[in-house]
């Protein structure tokens, strides 16, 4: 009789673990299933990013380039299913979640990411991509990201009589003025204190403009260097010795471009790139004659002093990036300190310069037409005519070269 | 000759009997609870999975709108749909802007400079309506084809307007069920970062367990 009531003791004992396994089973498998539809999502979404990075790497990419791999134990599978980037027209795909058509649109490419997890469960994460849009520098005649140093009178003028007082200035600190002012026909504004006057008004206390990010401005130099790298290569030595002398097309110049004499010009493309410093003295003449969205890169300082003098085709949305910064010694002069030193001579457009790491310091006694943007400071040292706007240098961009999705979604 | 074997003595049985009854009672008080217990986490589990389903559900539309296209609405005693920034704040409708057609195609922009931008079609809502029991709410979604919206040319209280117009409609429509037992929804729509954030707190009584929880997350709007 013990024997019987031990056993029924035992079977309900069991009972009751099975009732217990069980329930914790049923909640575990239910929790699981929430966390395994954000890892088929995030699986699939990595497989589209790759998509995407493939793309960027290699523009011209074949229709059908299909990659697959794992992420957090799911599988994907990574396609870029038409590649309509370089073309004018659009063409079709077949999406694979629906089976539908999918219009590609000119200049875009149709990309996709699946992943499944075990139990079927079936995820697409699907894009139409497209060339990221360029970035674009503030406009007015004069931005800085930090003050702006009045301090000697020269004049920053209007682009032209139908577009009165346009010649604004904007500092993200503080607009200072060391001596007699300089006279402004715009608005002067500064996040702090602005201390000049501008005939449009003058206004302390605003937002900040913005300047594109580090990062952003990294990319657009990588960018710019590569596609110059594309065309023709020369040394700076090589430029130099050659004198006066035109290049055609993209180029790409390595080390220090020191030019005293002669007339250097670039035309006939959009990217120049040099990998050094851009030092101007004597009568050495740097002409881009690039037109439209032309960018001028140069990774170090840029000095121009003396009889030098850098120009840009007029009334375009010429750019010279300028990455180098501030120092108590500039390798093209000792003497000076800005990432940007120009010293102005004769009459020359000179587009939009931007200092995007440092400052710009305008000297001498001459005559621009551009705009001036700087990272840090700009300091207004011209004792001659001064500067003219031009409004042409609103539109001022800079290419990234990557790629953004357009459109996204999800099957 | 064989020796007679001893029976138990009436006290001896009675001895067992008392020491098993015991441990029954102590099994028939303890088994419930250890049972319960698991209906209490299933309980748990099951509103968890239902608003983590439901969060899942609307991030969804959020990653696949647009930042400026997503509106906290109220219901009752005025339709009215309005842009909101800053932190979450409990909203009892949300209007997502869709370039879904309706039939779960996605609609992209073939023509022109816009081409490969969706083509914005209309707005999936979500909203809470109190459940039978009125003990909690249920969370409906519904799919309203407005026709093209170009967000780009129209102004916000335009959209707003069309967003709130078009949550009347949703209302008097044929809603499916997302989720069950929701306390509340919460939502604000950060348009510099392309955020939105979402919030949603689910609880009520399930296997006889009263339970609440919050679930909350960020979702990156990628139109």
């Amino acid at each position: 009789m013990v024997l019987i009531l031990v056993l029924v003791l035992v079977a309900l004992l069991l009972i009751v673990a099975l009732a217990i396994v069980a329930a914790s089973n049923s909640a575990g498998q239910s929790t699981t299933m929430v966390s395994e539809k954000y890892r088929v999502l995030n699986s699939a979404e990595g497989a589209e990013n790759l998509a995407l990075n493939d793309l960027e790497s290699n523009p011209t990419e074949v229709n059908g380039a299909h990659f697959s791999g794992s992420i957090n134990g799911v599988n994907y599978d990574s396609w870029v299913e038409s590649n309509n980037l370089s073309n004018s027209g659009t063409a079709t795909a077949t999406d694979p979640g629906s089976g539908n058509t999918i219009v590609v649109p000119n200049n875009s490419a149709y990309i996709y990411g699946v992943a499944a997890d075990q139990g079927g469960h079936t995820t697409y994460v699907e894009a139409i991509a497209g060339p990221a849009p360029p970035l674009a520098l503030p406009p007015g005649a004069v931005n800085a990201g930090h003050d702006i140093q009045d301090i000697s009178p020269m004049p920053i003028m209007q682009s032209d009589p139908l577009h009165q007082n346009n010649a604004n200035l904007f500092a993200n600190n503080n607009i200072l003025v060391f001596g007699q002012p300089s006279t402004v026909q715009g608005a002067t504004s500064a996040v702090g204190n602005d201390e000049l006057t501008g005939a449009a008004g003058t206004y302390s206390n605003q937002s900040p403009v913005r300047f594109p990010l580090p990062v952003e401005v990294s990319l657009a130099a990588n960018n710019a260097q590569l596609i110059a790298q594309g065309g023709s290569t020369y040394t700076g030595a090589q430029i130099a010795q050659n004198g006066t002398q035109q290049y055609n097309g993209n180029v790409y110049v390595n080390g220090n471009l020191a030019i005293n004499s002669g007339t250097v010009t670039f035309a006939q493309g959009t990217y120049v790139y040099v990998n050094g410093n851009l030092c101007l003295s004597g009568n050495g003449q740097v002409v881009d004659a690039n037109s439209s969205s032309s960018e001028f890169v140069v990774s170090g300082n840029v000095e121009v002093s003396g009889g030098a003098g850098y120009s840009a085709s007029p009334g375009q949305n010429t750019l010279m990036l300028v990455l180098g910064s501030d120092a108590a010694q500039q390798p093209c002069d000792t003497n000076n300190t800005h990432a940007i030193d120009l010293t102005m001579s004769g009459t020359n457009p000179i587009g939009t310069i931007y200092a995007a790491n440092g400052s710009v310091a305008l000297m001498g006694g001459g005559y621009i037409t551009g705009a001036v943007d700087a990272g840090q400071d700009v300091l207004l040292e011209g004792t001659g005519t001064g500067m003219q706007y031009d409004l042409a240098q609103a539109d001022t961009t800079m290419n990234t070269g990557t790629l953004t999705y357009n459109s996204y979604f999800e099957h | 000759m064989r020796r007679r074997q001893r029976a138990f003595s009436v006290v001896e049985v009675l001895t067992v009997l008392v020491i098993v009854g015991l441990i029954l009672a102590a099994i028939a008080i303890t088994a419930p609870l250890f049972l319960n217990a698991q209906n209490e986490v299933q309980a748990q589990t099951d509103n968890i999975n239902s608003a983590a389903l439901a969060l899942y559900r609307v991030q969804r539309d959020v990653r696949q709108s647009d930042v400026n296209g997503v509106f906290n609405c109220t219901t009752a005693p005025v339709v009215l749909c309005s842009q909101t920034g800053g932190n979450a704040v409990t909203t009892q409708a949300l209007a997502i802007i869709t370039a879904d057609n309706g039939t779960g195609e996605f609609q992209p922009i073939t023509t022109g400079a816009a081409a490969g931008q969706p083509d914005w079609q209309g707005f999936w809502y979500y909203w809470l309506v109190p459940d039978p029991n009125g003990q909690s709410n249920d969370l409906l979604r519904e799919y309203e084809n407005t026709g093209p919206i170009n967000l780009t040319t129209a102004s916000l209280p335009s959209v707003e307007l069309l967003a709130q117009t078009w949550l009347t409609t949703a209302l008097g429509g044929s809603p499916e069920t997302v989720a069950t037992n929701v306390e509340s929804l919460s939502a604000a729509a950060d348009t510099g970062d392309s955020i939105v954030q979402l919030q949603l707190v689910g609880g009520g009584t399930s296997s006889g367990n009263v339970t609440s929880l919050s679930l909350s997350g960020s979702s990156y709007v990628r139109n």
